[in-house]
């Protein structure tokens, strides 16, 4: 029983009618389908219809449109098993289909547009199963339904499976997902982005897409701020069509649409990078001072474009892992590799697609001296990316403008030192985006704050991070702000980084103390 | 500890420097200073003398052996002979050293408590103190020989009863014991008084300082809350606590109150070390400025050793408490 | 409002620059307008002020305030190269070694330390005796015994500031040391080296007069020192009126020039140091 994820518009129903053989001939179908080893696209139309509801069937997305409006939804259904049963048991096959489904008997007699969404839902439910088909394909079949008639519905087609039907669910709601299949494929621009066992999926998503899609989900992810995929550019032809939007892509993602291959067992990802790229992986770091170990053996993987919190009790060593990861401290031994290779930092720092710290202090970490525009454009200058003073000038109102900043002309001019706490953080962001990292690390940013400027900060933060797509370590000592920004939480504890159940932070911090 | 390593590396690097400088001179250094005629400094030494200074330095001998030689010399107290009073080096400064050492104490007699009175006097009084303070800053860099040449013909000129010059009238006869010290006394103030013009701002900021820093601790609300007396808590709290940086800042100046010393000295013609150095300097006695400038180094150091103990025992005293 | 404010904070200073101009222009007119020589007799031995000798004649009959003029040249001269020498000196050796830290910073850190405790006035006068009769070693020794305090300021300046996290910052995006000391530490470090500068300037007006006094500078130069160190030994002054023009002149000339430099260099301190601290 696979289901398809995907968000609006990814033609999933499409491929679900296409499944079935229900296209119109000006979509011009490639491709062939196979059933049971029966090659459906060879099928002539007329055997093609005979097989219809009975050996595969299609229950569409909710709407009246699908059912005849002067037919009553008894009518419809009598309709159908007229092709296998005799007028005598129809009406109590009838019956048994809505009891089946959550039909009231009485519900038969309205006309579609009496009936209310949930009735007409059922109603295509009913119809699709009405002549146990072996196959059937379910666009979106709790859309318009309420929590208990979703419950009977999925237990309906949960049923169904157990007696050994397969279903193809079509749906972006991940618990219908979650609930009812087995497997799970995510298109995207239509195609296939991965393929795996629904939990796994949930739990690992290991295509970009999958994994933005997934923690979107308020239901999944509760305790987190609610942020979806960056907006950019649609899917072109030629090319990986998550790339206009895909936080991980290289130069080389243009060369094609990348094959499914498998990446594990049952696991199949579509992505020239091989599914999700760690961004900055840390092995065995050690680090002591004067003798006294504050990091033993710290493991760390931080993958492209996502954000991960670092909690910890204060005065654990959360700085300097953090000094250590954004390359301002040598380990005392173990590795650090960014997109793969042995951490560079001189070049990593200087280069676009590096690495960046964001300073505890923004105001220390301003020249007091300097123009908002000057700061902001130091990093660009020593990095000598702009040629003329107009291409700078461009960047640095891009840059103010995407922290949130109103790029004035009085406000270029103005010295950092003039500057509110919460405009200095923002230019100080705009500094460590200039260089577009992959990995941005922040340390305590909210350390000075008070809970609103914590706020907004914070929201300030995950918003840059997610419209850059860089990945991004926080450090924090506050349980509350990782869990709502980050997408894991990570607890130094005794020079080791485990994973924490966000639920759990309050108490794995007492613990840790 | 590490202080004292320093300061021991800084009197060898001086030690060293003072050997060298008579050997850096280009040529004879003998002949070439001899030729040097400063302002009514004609200076030509004999033919002895020039021997005499020859076998002190020990020109014609190998750097090392030099070396050795005057440190060994130095080390069992011979500074050289001195040209001018044809004493050895030691014997002149040690004859000297009672009048500038005494000159200095009576000056810092004077500064010290009144630097400490003015200061514990600004801290309460606002207004005070800011008119001292303007009045010190000002004056904190005036030079001690231009003081004491003001003081000198502005009062000593004027008044019959002040001496202009000596240490103390000359073969006096003296009843007792006092009238000498009322003699001494006389004849030490101006240059005193001047010195004490001169060290005065730098004992009074310190103090001051200290005493604002005390008046911050929690412990002197502590000592109010009970009910003490203002001048208990005057001399117990505030005096008691603030003394340390008071304390090591006389020990501190000594360098600078020794300059200025034997620079006044000269000005009212006082018998110390100064009046001989310039002596020395006239007749360009080279031992005897060589042997003025290592005790005076070694004076300099050891005030400052001394002051750093003070601060170490001090915070050792501190962390102990804490 | 801030404009008054502005003012009001710079009248000390305006002040004390009048000041110091009107000096130079006083004994400016000294060395070019006045018809008498700073070193041939223009009149008679001790002549009390008057018309012709502003502020009379010497022993032996030479116009006080042509000397005066000369010797204020001489003084600013002797001041200004000192502190200039300082300033490359203690504020290049105090940048270096508050940049480089490790190795350097402990060398100079090193010699900064016996430098500031030799006894300065003493060492003066041996040096002096040796070799104080050329008045560019004058100056290299006053400057070589001044750059010590300067230095242990400047470095400590320099550490700081080049820890700043801006700088650690600029360094992590590839500045060099020039771009660096240009764009983040000049403006915090160089105050501090003027600063310095400027109280060596007085100091050194100071310490070369007493060398004078004591009789360890270029005899030929017309020093404030050494006119204080020719009228002080003139037997029996105190009694006379002499002192009065001959003493009081250069004594009151020294105290005003010295006063002038220290209180703009204290001024300048409080200004550019105090402010952001």
């Amino acid at each position: 029983m696979p289901g398809r994820a995907g968000g609006e518009r990814q033609r999933k129903s499409t491929l679900a009618r296409a499944a079935v053989q229900l296209l119109e001939p000006s979509a011009a179908p490639g491709g062939r389908v196979w059933l049971d080893g029966q090659d459906l696209t060879a099928l002539p139309p007329k055997e093609l219809a005979d097989w219809r509801m009975a050996w595969f069937s299609i229950c569409f997305q909710n709407s009246h449109g699908w059912l005849n409006p002067s037919l009553t939804l008894g009518q419809h259904l009598e309709e159908l098993l007229a092709r296998r049963y005799p007028r005598a048991g129809r009406a109590h096959r009838a019956a048994v289909l809505a009891g089946e489904v959550g039909l009231e008997v009485a519900d038969l007699g309205l006309l579609p547009r009496q009936a209310s969404g949930g009735m007409v839902q059922k109603t295509l439910l009913a119809l699709a199963l009405a002549l146990d088909p072996a196959f059937v394909v379910l666009d979106e079949p709790t859309g318009a339904l309420d929590e208990i008639s979703r419950r009977q519905v999925l237990e309906v087609i949960r049923r169904r499976a157990a007696a050994g039907t397969a279903f193809l669910v079509v749906t972006h709601d991940v618990t219908v997902a979650r609930q009812l299949c087995a497997r799970t494929c995510v298109l995207y621009g239509g195609r296939v982005m991965e393929l795996a066992p629904t939990s796994e999926l949930l739990a690992d998503p290991r295509h970009p897409y999958s994994r933005g899609l997934i923690r979107s989900f308020p239901e999944l992810y509760p305790q987190r701020d609610l942020w979806g995929i960056r907006p950019g550019p649609g899917p072109r032809e030629g090319e990986c069509p998550f790339r206009g939007r895909c936080t991980q892509c290289t130069a080389d993602c243009d060369r094609g649409v990348p094959e499914l291959a498998d990446i594990g067992p049952g696991r199949q990802v579509a992505c020239w990078r091989g599914g999700i790229a760690a961004a900055l992986t840390a092995r065995d770091i050690k680090k002591q001072f004067d003798g006294k170990p504050v990091l033993t053996e710290a493991n760390l993987r931080l993958d492209c474009g996502e954000t991960v919190a670092l909690v910890g009790p204060s005065g654990i060593g959360k700085s300097t892992l953090a000094a250590i990861l954004a390359g301002f401290l040598a380990p005392d031994s173990g590795r650090v590799l960014v997109n793969g290779e042995p951490a560079d930092y001189d070049k990593l720092h200087r280069t676009p697609g590096g690495v960046q710290l964001l300073w505890q202090d923004s105001f220390a970490a301003l020249n007091p001296r300097f123009t908002v525009e000057r700061a902001v454009a130091e990093p660009g200058v020593l990095a000598k990316l702009w040629s003329t003073p107009q291409q700078q000038r461009e960047r640095v109102v891009q840059l103010l403008e995407q922290v949130g900043l109103d790029p004035t002309p009085e406000l270029l001019a103005r010295p950092t030192a003039n500057l509110s706490g919460g405009q200095a953080q923002r230019v100080a962001m705009a500094r460590a985006l200039a260089l577009n990292p992959a990995v941005l690390v922040a340390d305590e940013p909210t350390a000075q704050l008070d809970a609103s400027g914590r706020a907004n900060l914070l929201r300030l933060l995950k918003g840059m991070q997610n419209a850059a797509g860089c990945a991004l370590l926080v450090v924090t000592h506050d349980p509350h702000a990782a869990r709502k920004i980050a997408d894991r939480v990570l607890l130094l504890k005794a020079g080791r980084l485990e994973a924490v159940d966000p639920d759990r932070i309050e108490q794995e911090l007492e613990d840790a103390q | 500890m590490r202080r004292a390593a320093l300061l021991l590396a800084t009197f060898a690097v001086i030690y060293v420097c003072n050997f060298f400088i008579p050997r850096l001179m280009p040529g004879d250094p003998l002949q070439y200073s001899s030729s040097v005629s400063g302002e009514d400094m004609t200076v030509a030494y004999n033919a002895e003398q020039l021997e005499q200074l020859r076998a002190y330095y020990g020109l014609d001998q190998p750097l090392l052996t030099q070396f050795g030689r005057t440190l060994a010399a130095n080390l069992r107290g011979d500074l050289g002979q001195s040209i001018h009073y044809k004493q050895p080096v030691s014997t002149v400064i040690l004859s000297r050293l009672p009048w500038t050492l005494g000159l200095m104490a009576f000056s810092t007699a004077l500064s010290l408590p009144l630097a400490v009175g003015l200061a514990l006097l600004c801290v309460r009084r606002p207004r005070v103190d800011k008119a001292v303070y303007g009045v010190f800053s000002a004056i904190c860099q005036l030079p001690p020989y231009l003081v004491g040449l003001a003081l000198l013909f502005l009062v000593a000129a004027r008044v019959d009863w002040l001496p202009l010059s000596g240490g103390e009238t000359a073969f006096a006869r003296y009843a007792h014991f006092g009238q000498r010290l009322a003699d001494l006394a006389l004849h030490g103030l101006l240059p005193a008084v001047s010195l004490c013009v001169v060290s005065l701002p730098g004992y009074f900021f310190t103090a001051r300082a200290s005493f604002l820093s005390v008046r911050r601790q929690p412990y002197l609300l502590g000592a109010r809350s009970r009910g003490l007396k203002e001048g208990l808590v005057r001399r117990r709290y505030i005096l008691r606590n603030a003394a340390t940086p008071i304390v090591a800042k006389l020990f501190l100046s000594i360098g600078g109150l020794m300059g200025s010393t034997l620079l006044v000295e000269n000005v009212f013609a006082y018998p110390g070390v100064g009046t001989v150095l310039r002596e020395a300097v006239r007749y360009r006695d080279y031992p005897l400025i060589q042997g003025v400038f290592l005790f005076s180094t070694v004076l300099v150091l050891a005030g400052m050793l001394a002051s750093d103990r003070l601060c170490a025992g001090l915070d050792k005293g501190v962390r102990h408490a804490g | 409002m801030p404009g008054k404010r502005n003012r009001a904070r710079w009248r000390p200073c305006l002040i004390l620059c009048a000041g110091l101009l009107a000096l130079t222009l006083f004994f400016g007119w000294g060395v070019l307008g006045w018809p008498c020589s700073p070193t041939q007799p223009s009149g008679a031995s001790l002549e009390a002020p008057s018309a012709a000798h502003w502020l009379g004649t010497d022993d032996l009959g030479i116009d006080i305030y042509a000397q005066l003029s000369q010797g204020f040249f001489a003084s600013m001269s002797l001041g200004l190269a000192c502190g200039v020498l300082t300033a490359l000196i203690g504020g290049g050796l105090g940048m270096l070694a508050g940049y480089k830290g490790g190795g350097v910073q402990a060398a100079v850190d090193f010699a900064v330390n016996v430098f500031l405790a030799v006894p300065q006035l003493p060492v003066l006068i041996v040096l002096g005796a040796f070799w104080g009769q050329d008045r560019r070693l004058v100056i290299g020794l006053i400057a070589a015994f001044s750059w010590a305090p300067v230095a242990k300021q400047t470095a400590a300046k320099t550490r700081s500031a080049a820890h700043r996290t801006y700088v650690r910052a600029a360094r992590s995006w590839g500045a060099g040391s020039w771009y660096i000391f240009k764009n983040h530490l000049a403006a915090d470090v160089l105050p501090v080296v003027l600063v310095g500068a400027l109280a060596v300037v007085g100091k050194a007006i100071l310490q070369e007069s007493a060398l004078a006094y004591l009789g360890l500078s270029d005899p030929t130069a017309k020093s404030w020192g050494l006119m204080i160190n020719r009228a002080s030994r003139f037997a029996g002054i105190y009694f006379t009126d002499y002192w009065k023009w001959w003493l009081a002149a250069p004594v009151a000339a020294l105290m005003l020039t010295i006063l002038f430099t220290r209180l703009l260099a204290r001024w300048l301190e409080q200004q550019l140091l105090e402010g952001d601290v």
